[in-house]
């Protein structure tokens, strides 16, 4: 048994201590990146030697579970995103503390705010990419303490985020709480520095820790010095208390018995007193130093320990992103309104430029969706903008994951069309952003409608906006500047592939030539449910004669002798208080009527789709409208038309569930008597 | 019952229903479709109440009102719409815990004069009218209790007087025999879901704030009893969020989503929650959902859900909404004692056919009596004098310490509260009102105003009724706070969610079924196309009954 007496720490760790039983060849490794401030650029030293170069009989080391707690999560997420040591290493190396780290608070509840750190830093130089991290699934935890449950939480990677990374240090006072998925979460040190049971619960029998944490006892009495005395208190009260526990395990199993972990468990610290200050550190150089520090104390761990070392790692290059702001606004119509206000605010980040040049043209997205249809500002989980792929006309694809207020999952597919088919359709193009929402998972089919679906603009004012929000992402303002620049340069370059050739004509597949969307002044789009079979709403839409009966604003109709509409029918009438002359150019029954008509300078196509649903039939219509006329009152009448053509669904809807014998259909109904 | 139900147990993945609330829609559609052998989880945001459990004292009733978002999970729920201000209740049994007993049909008369707004029949209604009877215990208030209540035998003068006769009103309060005194043990421990003994009515006026005796047959103690005998999962502070259809062929499931509060230990302290934190959200899965939430809270979440969860719900939805009429007002100073805090709240119904209203005589609980009391400017000026009295003496040295006297006069005849008696009047106010969410889609908005054509007209017939009866009484009569604000004010708002013959006018057919969602169902004051006249308790039950029929035979 252990002497009740006698203090375990590290020095039991050396062999023939109670800390290093001998396991055969029967090592699981596991490393606990332990927490330590900015100290923990040491660890990341001290990573780049044992995940790159260390050997172990010929070859590299395998940990079967890393653990993170406080600082070192950061090391370990993006160890779990699959960056090498040297990597690691050299990101800690590229870290700007001043100029790029947290910045002082003075609105929020704490001294500091991690918000610039998070731009610049973690989805900036270091570049963590959430998606890839929560998919990879490396077996790990990283540590945080959920403070509305006042318990500490060991999370994997598949449900973290950037919220409950900077959580895990987010240390009291320092750094406000964070508040992710309805709960507050806190950095876990005064809990737990370094989670020793859960990566010895996870089958780890040898535990690799770098522990920057001092244990000299710091001298200081100004009141910083003493908040950091409390948290050496429990960082090492804690270490030393799971220390104790493993000891009496081991010494447990060793008389023959059964310890309290499931077996013999081996520590092999690396401890390290680094000389930077856990969170005042102002320059570069001072980090880049630790990390040098750690790489030369590891070093020399291995050697000691004779373990090999393989070749080191060359230097991983620096970034060469860019990231920008948008903001782009309009209207979508819902089941519930034909035109509800919606935005997207998204910070796109591209990794690497020239791979992005090079033909991989995807882009991560984050930032929020604000719609009143959803319950207000939505942070986006996942998105990703494909730009430009390809050499010749293209696409803009935004792809983004949200929930709204009550909890639906749902995905906002924006696309912009890029391709010379207009006279001066540059702007339009870049600036257009036609998003359908749906349901996430749900195919995108014609069998459902879609939960929003409208168009959104890049207004001038925010692309100016965006402009200066254009960042490279870089070490150094000589590297960000280039990068800004070779990005700009081939996104120009690209355009003009596009727009400096010769025109294409647009053909928009279900309207006649020339009459489609692309290009118009005005387009609506609205559509209703009908509980009615198509064939009867198909009866109320060609008796043009019979519209004011459900329509006010179909007046002075005169079909010229004829009873219904057909193919070819021409009739007059005054709508949206204008006379005008429409001639039906499609007209297949119970699927499509669609006339062309003119007015006083202005011109316009107006078609009505059918389709059979499982409640009735879904009706669909659409107007475009082009001429001087609706240029100058494009704004106006994009929302007047709308809405009267909304009218004009619910007074369909009102005589289509009037009219005797519509009973509405209930799909799943058995046999028998019907609704009264 | 074996056993208290375990309303905090286990919920499982899948439900053949899940009913979302617990009142008179709710209570009923659990019980019948447990009864029917289907599987039922019963959703209620608020906590139970067993009798005995009701807050009563200052401190307890200052958190008794429902806003999570303040850490508040009490009993009532309070709205303050632009020109409406609503009661309604949140808890296991939900408006039966606050109602006032009564438990009476829709006149059929009255139900004839906008029938063509109705998709069913009065006949619809009434053949389930008598199971709610017999299932809440609905009868008369005895007439041997008379002597006890003397508002009884006064408004019966009053309303004489007026030219109106009046009839015992229909409650659902367990009285005891005759021969036998109030406040005595009725049924037994196991014969409802709490495990508590019930005790007859003890005329104590205190039933709109929990009935402690539990001599009112709420439905936590009849309906939802029997749910949970048949096996049905209730479970309470669980507050629905969240409704979502996945398409399954021509039909549907649900997915429904619900939060599940803690309510802070009692005494512990109460504070806001901070800002972005929500309790966490479960999903439960069912191939019939049934939104019993009442009016706000089914019509909320459905507006809520209609985007993304419930796309072809009818664009009718949140329309037709009405108070049902409800009006207020007192009798003052008249010679007759009333002394309205003995007897259940409401005792008497005088109705009108000819203006479609009924008048009903209100009672108070005795604190408010004091409250009422302590109001009057006359207790202040004998106080002072007293006061003044004492001080005179204490300088001429002639102090009396005897002053018993002196204090009794203090307090004077306290005429005021023998005197006072509420009037409360409901009737066919034709249903105008229209509910959307505001704001970002978080807050319930209501457009109402007791202005409209209609509505006036109709607010005018019933304050004279209620005016002539007080003068009938030969007492004056004042008009409730909300009437010289021009507001409304109710505790049976109804509609928003109107049956209708075709997803034009309404959002659900005759039997609660929605239109372009075949398992969604609403059975709650909600799908009242008009008001009712009469107290909608009964009504909403009988519709419940007939839309869990429905459940039965077509889900």
């Amino acid at each position: 048994m252990v002497d009740a007496m006698r203090d375990v720490g590290f020095a039991d760790c050396e062999p023939g201590g109670i800390l290093a039983p001998d396991l055969g060849a029967d090592a699981r490794r596991g490393l606990v990146m332990a927490g330590g401030g900015l100290k923990v650029a040491h660890q990341a030293g001290v990573l780049q030697v044992w995940l790159d170069e260390a050997r172990i009989d010929g070859a590299p080391v395998e940990f079967v579970h890393v653990d993170g707690a406080s600082g070192g999560v950061f090391n370990l997420a993006m160890w779990c995103q699959g960056m090498s040591g040297r990597a690691i290493a050299d990101n800690w190396r590229r870290f700007a503390p001043l100029t790029r780290g947290a910045a002082p608070s003075l609105t929020g509840t704490a001294l500091f705010s991690m918000r610039r750190f998070r731009t610049n830093v973690l989805q900036g130089v270091w570049g963590l990419d959430w998606p890839t991290i929560r998919a990879r699934g490396a077996p790990a935890t990283f540590n945080v303490f959920d403070v509305d449950a006042q318990r500490s939480r060991a999370l994997p990677p598949a449900a973290m985020s950037e919220d409950l990374l900077v959580a895990a240090t987010s240390l009291p006072g320092w750094y406000p709480p964070v508040v992710t998925g309805g709960r507050r979460y806190i950095d876990a040190v005064y809990v737990t520095d370094a989670n020793l049971s859960a990566t010895i619960g996870a089958g780890a029998n040898e535990l690799w820790i770098p522990w920057t944490v001092s244990m000299a006892g710091s001298r200081g009495n100004g009141p910083v010095s003493q908040y950091f005395q409390i948290i050496e208190a429990a960082a090492n009260g804690r270490l030393h208390a799971d220390l104790e526990r493993i000891a009496a395990s081991n010494a447990a199993w060793a008389a023959g018995g059964h310890g309290s972990y499931p077996h013999p468990v081996r520590v092999v610290p690396l401890v390290a007193e680094v000389p930077i200050h856990y969170l005042l550190v102002f320059t570069r150089r001072s980090i880049a130093k630790a990390v040098e520090q750690g790489v030369r104390d590891a070093r020399r761990w291995c050697a000691d320990r004779r373990i090999g070392l393989g070749p080191p790692a060359p230097p991983t290059p620096p970034p060469h992103g860019v990231r920008f702001r948008e903001r782009m606004a309009g209207r979508v119509r819902t089941s519930t309104s034909p035109a509800t206000p919606l935005a997207v605010v998204l910070t796109a980040t591209v990794r690497d430029v020239d791979t992005l040049r090079a033909g991989d043209r995807r882009v991560t997205l984050s930032g929020h969706v604000d719609g009143a249809a959803f319950g207000g500002r939505r942070p986006v989980e996942t998105g990703e903008l494909t730009l430009l792929p390809g050499d010749g006309p293209s696409t803009m694809e935004y792809r983004l994951d949200f929930t709204d207020g009550v909890g639906h999952p749902l995905t906002l597919v924006g696309v912009k069309t890029v391709r010379h088919d207009g006279r001066l359709d540059l702007w339009p193009d870049t600036a257009t952003l036609v998003v359908t929402v749906r349901r996430r998972g749900e195919p995108d089919d014609v069998t459902t409608d879609p939960v929003a679906d409208g168009t959104l603009r890049l207004r001038a004012w925010s692309f100016l906006r965006l402009l200066t929000t254009m960042r490279g992402i870089a070490p150094g303002l000589g590297r960000r500047t280039a990068a800004v620049w070779r990005f700009a340069s081939w996104f120009l370059r690209r355009l003009a592939a596009v727009y400096l050739r010769p025109r294409e004509l647009a053909d928009d597949p279900g309207f006649p030539a020339g009459e489609g969307p692309t290009g118009a002044c005005v387009v609506t789009d609205n559509r209703v449910l009908l509980p009615v079979p198509p064939e009867r709403a198909w009866e109320l839409l060609v008796d043009a004669a019979g519209w004011p009966r459900f329509y006010d604003n179909a007046r002075r109709i005169d079909l010229g002798g004829d009873k219904t509409l057909a193919e070819g029918t021409t009739f007059r009438w005054t709508t949206f208080r204008t006379p005008v002359r429409s001639t039906v150019v499609r007209c297949e029954y119970g699927v499509e009527l669609g006339w062309t008509w003119r007015g006083p300078l202005s011109r316009g196509y107006h078609v009505w789709w059918l389709t059979p649903d499982r409640d009735g039939c879904r009706v669909r219509t659409v107007e475009t409208q082009r001429g001087p006329v609706p240029w100058l009152a494009r704004v106006l009448l994009r929302r007047v038309v709308t809405a009267g053509h909304d009218r004009w669904l619910r007074g369909l809807l009102v005589a289509a569930s009037a009219a005797p014998g519509a009973t509405p259909r209930v799909s799943s109904d058995p046999r028998g008597p019907g609704p009264p | 019952m074996d056993a208290e139900h375990d309303l905090d147990g286990e919920i499982a993945d899948e439900y053949d229903v899940v009913v979302v609330g617990s009142g008179f829609g709710g209570a009923v559609t659990a019980c019948r479709l447990a009864q029917a052998g289907r599987s039922v989880l019963v959703l209620e945001r608020g906590d139970a109440y067993a009798p005995g459990s009701f807050p009563r004292s200052p401190s307890e009733m200052s958190t008794n009102f429902w806003d999570p978002s303040r850490n508040l999970f009490g009993l009532f729920d309070l709205w303050s719409f632009r020109s409406l201000d609503a009661i309604v209740a949140s808890g296991l049994g939900g408006g039966s815990l606050i109602y006032a007993n009564v438990t009476m049909e829709m006149p059929k008369e009255w139900f004839d004069e906008v029938a063509d707004q109705w998709p069913i029949d009065h006949r619809d209604i009434e053949e389930h009218y008598q199971a709610v009877r017999e299932m809440l215990g609905v009868r008369r208030v005895p007439e041997h209790l008379s002597a006890r209540m003397p508002k009884s035998a006064a408004f019966d003068a009053a309303a004489a007087a007026f030219g109106s006769p009046t009839e015992p009103a229909p409650v659902a309060v367990t009285f005891a025999p005759s021969w036998l005194g109030p406040g005595n043990p009725a049924g037994s421990r196991t014969d409802n879901m709490h495990g508590v003994q019930r005790h007859s009515c003890t005329l104590c006026g205190k039933c709109d704030f929990g009935c402690n005796e539990g001599a009112k047959n709420t439905l936590d103690l009849t309906y939802l009893s029997r749910a949970a005998e048949e096996g049905a999962h209730i479970r309470t502070l669980r507050e629905v969020v969240g409704i979502g259809a996945v398409p399954a062929g021509d039909d549907e499931t649900y997915v429904v989503r619900y939060r599940t509060h803690t309510r802070p230990p009692p005494g512990g302290q109460r504070r806001p929650r901070a800002r972005g934190v929500v309790p966490p959200t479960t999903t439960v899965r069912a191939r019939t959902v049934v939104m019993a939430a009442g009016v706000f809270g089914t019509t909320r979440l459905l507006l809520a859900n209609r985007v993304a969860g419930l796309p072809r719900l009818s664009p009718a939805l949140g329309t037709r909404f009405s108070g049902n009429g409800d009006a207020i007002g007192f009798t003052t100073g008249g010679t007759r004692e009333v002394d309205s805090q003995r007897g259940p709240v409401i005792t008497r119904v005088l109705r009108d056919d000819a203006g479609m209203f009924l008048v009903e005589d209100g009672g108070y609980p005795s604190v408010l009596g004091w409250v009422g009391e302590s109001f009057q400017p006359g207790l202040y000026r004998r106080g002072l004098l007293l006061l003044a009295q004492r001080f005179g003496q204490r300088l001429l040295h002639r102090e009396r310490s005897d002053i018993s006297g002196g204090v009794s006069r203090v307090l004077g005849p306290m005429g005021v509260s023998r005197t006072t008696a509420p009037l409360l009047g409901m009737g066919m106010d034709p249903g105008h009102g229209t509910m959307r969410l505001a704001g970002d889609g978080t807050w319930l908005d209501l457009r109402w105003s007791p202005r409209r054509p209609g509505t006036s007209a109709y607010f005018e017939r019933v304050l004279v009724a209620m005016r002539g009866v007080a003068e009938g009484a030969g007492a004056g009569f004042r008009h409730g706070p909300s009437r010289l604000l021009s507001r409304g004010i109710t505790a049976h708002p109804l509609g928003g969610c109107p049956m209708g013959t075709g997803p034009a006018d309404g959002v659900v057919d005759g039997y609660g079924r929605a239109f372009g969602h075949p398992g969604l169902f609403v059975a709650d004051g909600s799908v009242m196309p008009t008001s009712v006249g009469a107290n909608p308790s009964m009504t909403i039950a009988a519709l419940a009954e007939r839309c869990a029929r429905r459940i039965v035979e077509v889900r």
